[in-house]
């Protein structure tokens, strides 16, 4: 064969190297610290090895629903709604956490959602157990202001999915600090005493709502209203309601004579 | 009198022989497995096996409900430790893990995609630990 043949033949050896390489990149380990979402392309569903394993496939949104240390992904997201059906917790609004690879990391997830696991026992005592649903009444580190912008695109994620999200029907504990940077609205009711929806520091006596998702750096302060329940509706749908962006309702003071009725608002019923 | 004694014998030895055979491994691999069949796993087919892949041991290969499974015996935990990363290489592209226990190392791996959503190799994983 003459070298001008062999010349010609270049590009054919070139395109099939390429192809070969591209067929051993795409085989290559990739190492998850437990369990994770399954990328629709390789089946979809929800992988429950709850230990360090390896696929053949990269991670989804790996930039908000996963931290990464030491090479291994570990999934921080709710697992609910790509099928886990095991143990979990219910949370609400973001917190601490503890991932699969056993770190202490922050939750990002507006609202009522569910983790496998319960508060990492460092912070334990900084959640308060309501009615089945832990609320972080703790600290937030400079960490998660810092990676806020970043990891709070997790809700933009979850908002649109379908899923039993815990319904939480009560008010936070007692000085309960919700800190959001949630596109969505907030609507923030008094029991009996008023509704209110707003950007601002609300420190109060009385018992407080929080319905649907608060706006940028929101705090809220409330006292826990005299009842509080959880329930999860069966059968396991919930009905998401769809607000309208930035809605500020004030309504009137109430006396109930000493009825303490309130108004009936759900917590978290949607976003 | 003596005729039958032979043929009962010969029966006897036939029987404890084909029994012997089918005997798997014995010791801490064959304890594993024995967890494994309380779990209600399918553990069968297990045989000694190469292990220079995996960074010597003495190492048994099997199958456990559909799922590719090794166990290797090392000399003590720092080797069995060690050569977790050897038997994650063992796996290759398909979905599966390497733990290790004790001197004892765990390779399993998914190469016919009979665990989609690993809840097998989950409970093979936790028999092993908790046995």
């Amino acid at each position: 064969m003459r070298l001008s043949s062999l010349a010609k033949l270049a590009p054919l050896f070139l395109g099939a190297f390429i192809l070969f390489a591209a067929g051993r990149a795409e085989a290559h380990q990739v190492r998850y610290e437990g369990m994770h979402p399954v990328p629709a392309e390789y089946g979809g569903g929800f992988c429950e090895i709850d230990f360090p394993h390896v696929h053949v496939f990269e991670p989804q949104r790996a930039d908000v629903l996963y931290r990464n240390h030491d090479g291994g992904y570990a999934f921080v997201g709710d697992p609910v709604p790509y099928g886990y059906a095991g143990p979990k917790h219910a949370f609400y609004g973001p917190h601490p956490m503890q991932d699969g690879n056993g770190d202490l990391e922050y939750c990002y997830i507006d609202g009522p959602h569910y983790h496998e696991l319960p508060p990492p026992v460092t912070v334990a005592a900084q959640f308060k157990l309501k009615g089945g649903v832990y609320f972080y009444a703790g600290h937030f580190p400079q960490m998660y202001y810092d990676m806020r912008p970043r990891y709070s695109r997790i809700n933009v994620i979850y908002k649109p999915l379908e899923y039993s999200r815990p319904v939480v029907v009560a008010a936070p504990p007692e000085a309960t600090v919700v800190v959001d940077s949630g596109p969505r609205p907030m609507v923030v009711a008094g029991g009996g005493v008023g509704v209110e929806a707003g950007i601002g520091i609300h420190a109060g006596i009385g018992a407080g709502f929080i319905v649907g998702s608060p706006p940028p750096t929101t705090v809220v302060v409330g006292a826990p209203p005299p009842v509080v329940v959880v329930h999860e509706r069966q059968p396991r749908t919930v009905i998401i309601e769809e607000r309208r962006p930035v809605e500020v309702i004030r309504v009137k003071e109430h006396h109930d004579n000493g009825r303490h009725e309130g108004h009936g608002h759900a917590w978290g019923k949607g976003w | 009198m003596r005729r039958f004694i032979f043929i009962f014998t010969v029966i006897v030895l036939a029987a404890c022989l084909a029994a012997c055979g089918k005997a798997g491994p014995s010791g801490p691999t064959g304890e594993v497995i024995d967890a494994w069949k309380k779990a209600g796993l399918d553990a069968s087919g297990f045989g000694s096996s190469d292990s220079k892949g995996i960074g010597g041991g003495t190492c048994s290969s099997g199958k456990v409900s559909g799922i590719e499974t090794t166990i290797c015996e090392f000399g003590d935990a720092d080797a069995a430790k060690k050569a977790e990363a050897a038997g994650l290489t063992q796996v290759g592209d398909a979905t599966g893990a390497a733990i290790a226990q004790g001197k004892l190392l765990l390779v399993v791996a998914d190469r016919t995609k009979a665990d989609p959503t690993g809840k097998t190799i989950k409970q093979l994983a936790a028999a092993f630990r908790n046995r």
